[in-house]
């Protein structure tokens, strides 16, 4: 309301301000200016842009003298664009960048702006081309339809719990076995110590019986300590070799007469069949 | 459309502008002149870590010491795949409760992720791996509304608490460009693309969406409401029965597995500046 009453005053005032405002759109335009275009000096450029004939025939246009006050009052200094943007129109009507030219961005503008943005909706949907594109990579990225899915999804919690069950049977099966092994294994191991310690007495009555031969002690790394001791061993081996023998001479006896007996009772027994 | 000119063309016009080459506009080879001055602090002026050397900058993840930065920590096994996982942003009850208490939330409509994000207090990053919503029983015992809400995961208190007062839960996935478009539709309409379809959803979810114990999408209504009965019992109350509702017909409103946005089918343009939405010709 101010600044149409603005306006209005200004424009009953004269010329003067009006002028003003025009000059400074003027200066605006001579950025768009060619550059081989001479520069004029700036009071010869007001006056080719405001004839006063010319702006007296326009005053009497409705139209065109609506459009003259709209222009002078817009005092936003803002971009055409931007205006346009700021009241909710196109911003640019002809295209003024490869940007402009892009499907995106007027598939953006017919969104924001309708039907009035003069763009043709159809683009706003796919071809057939990428329709088969999006189609093979739902064929690609999805080769399941669900219930096979679920299918698949059964199965694999089938397997777990299948799977799960038999280890579960094995470990029962292993508890069974436990007592068992813990037996066999202190056993194993009781009977490993055993032979060490009789092995260490043996050896200890060797070198007990090396230093009775010399009468004094005799470090063991001395090489007649080391000599006597083999031969010792040698013997002490020797002796257990023969009683070995003899006791496996022994047993033969044994089995040969319990043999010997068998047969001899042996047809005792089928007469009596 | 005068800006639309080959690059080559371009550079030829600048070229045709530009002096001839002399020694005068010529420029040194890269590292030929040798500094005259010393570099101060992050010029090569300072040790960066390197015992007493200067004049180092040290490469990327390396200090000077034996192992470089990243060999140093070992491999951490429990984070296995957790780039991979999907995040779902709690909200509570109690906050749905609210939100139904301000005003913020319609309950004459169907609630689903669209109206969650216009509220305005809940935001989703798809590309953040964050998949949808999921309701938490926080505030279970003071919630009283009757809505029919869709979520993407929701634990049995929650469903109870919903169904005690005659309410419908429904859980259901929604893959990253669905819930893009989702999660604000009046900018995605605003685009001017045609609405996606949803895609089913990956292996590792099938298993929670047809499952009728989570109301998911994919499970057989008749199970759905089998279990709606069975969960009645465990909680000891009775079932309001949704048939006899006044609100019966919005109480069983649902998406297609395949639909994003209430009433409006996959493939179509939605237009909010004239109102109107514009059919393919095609089916899609």
């Amino acid at each position: 309301m101010f600044t149409f009453k603005f306006i209005k005053n200004s424009l009953l005032c004269g010329v003067n301000l009006n002028r003003n405002l025009l000059v400074a759109n003027s200066r605006s335009l001579q950025l768009f200016r060619r550059p081989n275009e001479k520069k004029k000096n700036e009071d010869d450029d007001d006056e080719d842009l405001l004839p006063e004939k010319i702006e007296e025939q326009e005053i009497q246009d409705p139209e065109i003298q609506y459009r003259s006050i709209a222009h002078m009052r817009n005092k936003s200094r803002l971009r055409p664009a931007h205006r346009n943007m700021l009241y909710d129109r196109v911003p640019y009507m002809q295209a003024e960048s490869w940007i402009h030219e892009t499907l995106k961005y007027k598939r953006l503008i017919y969104g924001r702006y309708g039907k009035a943005s003069g763009i043709d909706p159809r683009i706003c949907f796919e071809t057939k081309s990428e329709m088969d594109e999006r189609e093979e990579y739902e064929r690609v990225a999805f080769p399941n339809t669900i219930q096979e899915m679920m299918v698949i999804e059964e199965q694999k919690k089938r397997e777990k719990k299948e799977k799960n069950a038999a280890r579960e049977a094995l470990i029962l099966a292993n508890i069974k076995k436990l007592e068992q092994w813990k037996t066999d294994l202190t056993n194993k191991r009781w009977k490993k110590e055993e032979e060490a310690r009789v092995a260490k007495e043996r050896k200890d009555r060797l070198i007990e019986e090396v230093r009775r031969h010399f009468g004094y002690t005799i470090h063991p790394k001395d090489e007649r300590f080391k000599e006597l001791l083999e031969k010792k061993e040698k013997e002490q081996r020797k002796a257990l070799k023969e009683a070995k023998k003899q006791q496996k001479q022994s047993k033969m006896l044994e089995k040969m007469a319990a043999s010997q007996k068998v047969t001899a009772t042996a047809p005792a027994e089928k007469v009596e069949e | 459309m005068a800006s639309l000119k080959h690059t080559s063309e371009k550079a030829l016009q600048m070229l045709r502008s530009l002096p001839r080459l002399s020694l005068a506009n010529i420029r040194d080879n890269p590292h030929s002149r040798i500094k005259t001055k010393r570099g101060r602090g992050q010029h090569r002026g300072d040790f960066h870590g390197n015992g007493q050397k200067r004049w180092t900058v040290l490469r990327l993840g390396y200090d000077c010491s034996n192992s470089p930065f990243y060999l140093r920590f070992k491999y951490e096994p429990y984070y296995q795949g957790h780039h991979l996982r999907r995040q779902y942003p709690p909200i509570t009850l109690k906050t749905l409760q609210m939100l139904i208490d301000s005003n913020r939330l319609d309950t004459s409509r169907p609630i689903d992720v669209a109206s969650l994000c216009t509220t305005g207090l809940f935001q989703i990053f798809p590309d953040e791996k964050q998949f949808g919503f999921q309701l938490i029983d926080e505030g279970a015992e003071c919630f009283k509304a009757k809505i029919n809400i869709e979520v993407q995961h929701a634990s049995e208190l929650v469903i109870a608490a919903i169904e005690k007062n005659g309410g419908v839960i429904r859980t259901a996935y929604y893959d990253q460009k669905a819930l893009h478009a989702l999660r604000d539709p009046k900018k995605f309409f605003e685009r001017g693309l045609p609405i996606p379809r949803r895609m089913i959803p990956p292996q590792d979810a099938v298993e929670y969406y047809s499952n009728p114990k989570n109301r998911g999408y994919l499970a057989d209504p008749e199970a759905i409401s089998h279990e709606r009965l069975v969960l009645a019992q465990k909680y000891g109350y009775k079932l309001p029965k949704i048939e006899d509702d006044p609100q019966y017909n919005m109480l069983i409103e649902t998406k297609d597995p395949r639909q994003i946005f209430y009433g409006l089918e996959p493939g179509i343009v939605v237009n909010l500046k004239d109102k109107c939405i514009i059919k393919p010709k095609v089916d899609v």
